[in-house]
């Protein structure tokens, strides 16, 4: 009886990674959701692998329950069982969580907002050079291993396209460890503050990681990712004090990076987005925001982490002046449309140039200059993003053809 | 919702959050009418009471933000959302969860699971008015009343962990009427028993929804913990929310030992007693001795409160007599669907036909057969 136990245990926990590693595309049945063969099988890859490797170790374990001439002592065999379901833990909540997120997105819950994400960050790639993208998916509060996974969020129930830039940090984590100079930039900065500090190496590379991503994000959206994420997002009532300093070195970074980006309107924005963050830091903590430099435990100067960036990715994935001249333009015309009560916000006419970040900017610049601009903002720009997507979709290039430029040489 | 960021307002970075949380709560009320028709039923008013009573308070919040100063309400929203945070949490699994059903990747398993809960509290005086959807362990939420079950696992035997989850939900809605006001005693318990160490309230409820399930189910619960879920290498580890699976185990037993006035369980209890000696010998984490204080304690306290307010929910093990013909077609394959029967019957006898099982193929046969019976009841019951 005991010894068929743990058999049962063991054939139960390979009936249930076979099915981890069998999940495919047909079992979910995605009609409506675009999910390219490759960015599924990027999102499953791990899983898969996983699931072989936790598959082998159970075929040795039964091998040494019953099949070999000397045969596991039952403690040790129990033991082997108990860690091996322990790892599997991971691949299940892995799986459930694609699975749930995919369907959610196949029956168009998300008022399709997963799509725009999805055409956010495979623009995003493209500008690195990056062919395979991520595919995003609902959640709340996050979910695990997203960078690693080729899985982004969004978070449940933000279905407008406000809080859109966000998911562009995801991807960041993705973009930093695929580049291996910046993946290397970052380990050593860890190490770095880790002889600095003596905290756990490995939060602390989990946080320069979070703040690298911030940057990311910033570098490659410009001020619609700040926008988003210091006016909506970042918590800084947090109770723990810890979580408080994180957000002021998260925002600090993200300053940082915008100050960086150009001079101009774009500094116009960066002041007043400042205004809003330092005033309210103020009255609710009674903190004063310049008295110091919160990345400086960190050892991260977002200059050099901006020059870091401009070194190792393509010329194209910068935000950029011109960029910037493209969102006060449509930006601008929206206000005045909106202050005239003769005219109604339209679309602007899009060339294929334009990019979705170009249509969310334009949208915070509307919105941080015109109180007006919140709902019916948020309806126009998706009509534009809309826009943009279909003109990209015809006038995109063939599957398998390189992006022109290479990656700048090392220095 | 038209007013935004201004400049010059010392407070628009606090209105804007409150119009995204307005807006937030709009969007996650609109997506639950995307759980389909059946299931939505069983959760609607609650979430609609839930979602309202937070516009609420985030409409005064949006209406004081001209009035009052930024100081005074940065804390209250800070609140608010983390309230929301759960609300939106749980509408997202049940949301997602409905979806999941809906296309059949759960294989019919949640719906298999919901039968056998509306089967147990259909002789309970409260009303789960739920639904199962899959997650990566058992789970109960209380806000939702959502149970998880655990992915990918769709065994049969697992099917009456369920039950303890649901213990979770009826212990803390048991009412009485004290001197006029309405008393919840399950809370009482609990709030008595954490005194002297801050574990025993978690530990408390974990005995309760144990002590239910073996109340409601009988001797499959026991049998599905020993064979199927409780770890002999952690036999002897107590966790911050449950306490250690010998434990568990000696008060599982004593409870259906209590529970079994006509000797119907003995053989049920035999193996499960057998099959946990032999995995903790073998892991060296063996204990022979029954539930020490305070869990032996608890074990009366729970089982008495059952007594007292679920008289008829109690599962009769008399339902197990005379079945060795439909046992041993079980172990067969040949059960029809003249076998039919409650399925709180059925997974009690798919465990005992398995205990008589000669090889993994009749426990296989043993658990498509029992299934195919139970979801005949299914359309019966939902």
């Amino acid at each position: 009886m005991p010894w068929s136990m743990l058999q049962g245990r063991v054939e139960a926990l390979r009936l249930n990674l076979e099915r981890a590693r069998d999940l495919s595309v047909r079992e979910l049945a995605l009609d409506h959701v675009p999910l390219e063969e490759g960015v599924w099988d990027a999102a499953f890859d791990a899983i898969r692998s996983d699931s072989v490797s936790r598959l082998w170790e159970l075929e040795q374990l039964s091998t040494g329950i019953d099949r070999s001439p000397h045969p596991l002592h039952q403690r040790v065999a129990w033991q082997k069982l108990a860690a091996i379901q322990e790892q599997s833990e991971d691949i299940f909540r892995e799986c459930l969580e694609l699975m749930g997120g995919l369907t959610f997105r196949e029956r168009d819950l998300d008022n399709q907002i997963c799509t725009f994400a999805d055409e956010l960050i495979n623009e995003c790639a493209r500008s690195v050079g990056r062919m395979l993208t991520t595919i995003a998916i609902p959640a709340h509060n996050g979910g695990r291993h997203a960078g690693a996974r080729h899985i982004a969020h969004v978070q449940f129930p933000e279905w407008d396209v406000w809080t859109l830039p966000l998911v562009t940090f995801e991807y960041g984590q993705v973009a930093i460890t695929d580049r291996p100079e910046i993946d290397a930039f970052a380990r050593k900065s860890a190490i770095d503050v880790h002889h600095g500090l003596g905290a756990d190496q490995d939060v602390i590379e989990e946080r320069i990681r979070a703040l690298l991503s911030d940057a990311f994000a910033t570098y490659t959206l410009g001020p619609a990712y700040a926008c988003a994420l210091m006016l909506l997002r970042l918590d800084f009532v947090a109770p723990d004090p810890d979580c408080r300093e994180f957000v002021a070195q998260r925002v600090a970074m993200v300053r940082g990076i915008l100050a960086r980006i150009a001079d101009g309107d774009v500094a116009d924005l960066h002041d007043k987005l400042g205004k809003h963050w330092d005033q309210a830091l103020h009255l609710v903590l009674g903190t004063d925001p310049g008295a110091a430099d919160p990345l400086e435990r960190l050892a991260l100067d977002p200059a050099t982490v901006f020059d870091t960036f401009n070194w190792f990715f393509l010329p194209q994935a910068a935000y950029a002046v011109d960029d910037w001249d493209t969102a006060v333009q449509w930006g601008s015309r929206w206000c005045k449309e909106l202050r005239d009560p003769k005219l109604s916000p339209a679309v602007p006419a899009v060339a294929p140039i334009n990019r979705l970040r170009d249509a969310l900017n334009a949208s915070w610049y509307a919105r941080i200059h015109e109180p007006a601009w919140v709902t019916e903002g948020a309806d126009v720009t998706r009509e534009l993003c809309q826009q943009i997507i279909d003109i990209r979709g015809r006038t995109r290039r063939p599957p398998g053809v390189e992006l022109p430029g290479a990656i700048r040489p090392d220095p | 919702m038209s007013r935004t960021i201004s400049p010059d307002c010392s407070s628009a970075l606090l209105r804007s959050r409150v119009d995204a949380l307005i807006q937030q709560i709009d969007a996650a009320q609109e997506s639950t009418l995307a759980i389909g028709a059946a299931l939505r039923e069983r959760v609607e008013i609650r979430l609609a009471t839930e979602f309202n009573l937070h516009r609420i308070e985030v409409q005064k919040l949006s209406e004081a933000v001209d009035a009052t100063a930024a100081t005074q309400l940065w804390p209250r929203l800070h609140r608010l959302q983390a309230e929301l945070d759960e609300v939106f949490e749980e509408a997202l699994a049940l949301v997602e969860g409905a979806a999941v059903r809906d296309a059949g990747l759960d294989d019919g398993y949640c719906r298999l699971a919901d039968a056998l809960l509306d089967e147990i509290t259909r002789q309970a005086p409260v009303r789960w008015e739920s639904f199962t959807v899959l997650g990566t362990a058992e789970s109960y939420t209380r806000f939702s009343r959502v149970i998880r079950v655990r992915f990918p696992s769709k065994s049969f035997w697992e099917l009456p962990v369920v039950a303890h989850e649901h213990g979770h939900f009826v212990g803390p809605a048991l009412t009485i009427v004290q001197g006029g006001r309405t008393v919840h005693p399950l809370e009482d318990l609990a709030a008595r028993a954490q005194e002297g160490d801050s574990r025993h309230w978690a530990w408390f409820h974990e005995i309760f929804a144990d002590v239910y399930a073996c109340y409601v189910l009988g001797p499959a619960y026991g049998l599905t913990c020993v064979f199927e879920r409780f770890d002999p290498v952690a036999a002897q580890l107590d966790r911050p929310t449950h306490p250690a699976a010998n434990t568990r185990v000696a008060v599982i037993d004593a409870t259906l030992k209590a529970l079994d006035e006509h000797g119907d369980y003995d053989l049920a209890l035999a193996a499960m007693r057998q099959a946990w000696q032999d995995g903790t010998t073998a892991a060296g984490t063996a204990a022979d001795r029954g539930p020490e204080e305070p869990f032996a304690s608890w074990r009366e306290q729970s089982l008495d409160l059952l007594r007292a307010h679920l008289p008829t929910a109690r599962y009769d093990g008399e339902h197990l007599v005379g079945t060795g013909g439909l046992r041993k077609r079980l172990r067969d394959g040949t059960a029809g669907a003249d076998d039919a029967r409650p399925i709180p019957d059925l997974v009690n006898l798919a465990w005992l036909a398995r205990i008589g099982a000669a090889d993994e193929p009749a426990r296989g046969r043993i658990a498509i057969g029992a299934r195919s019976l139970a979801e005949q009841r299914v359309p019966e019951v939902l």
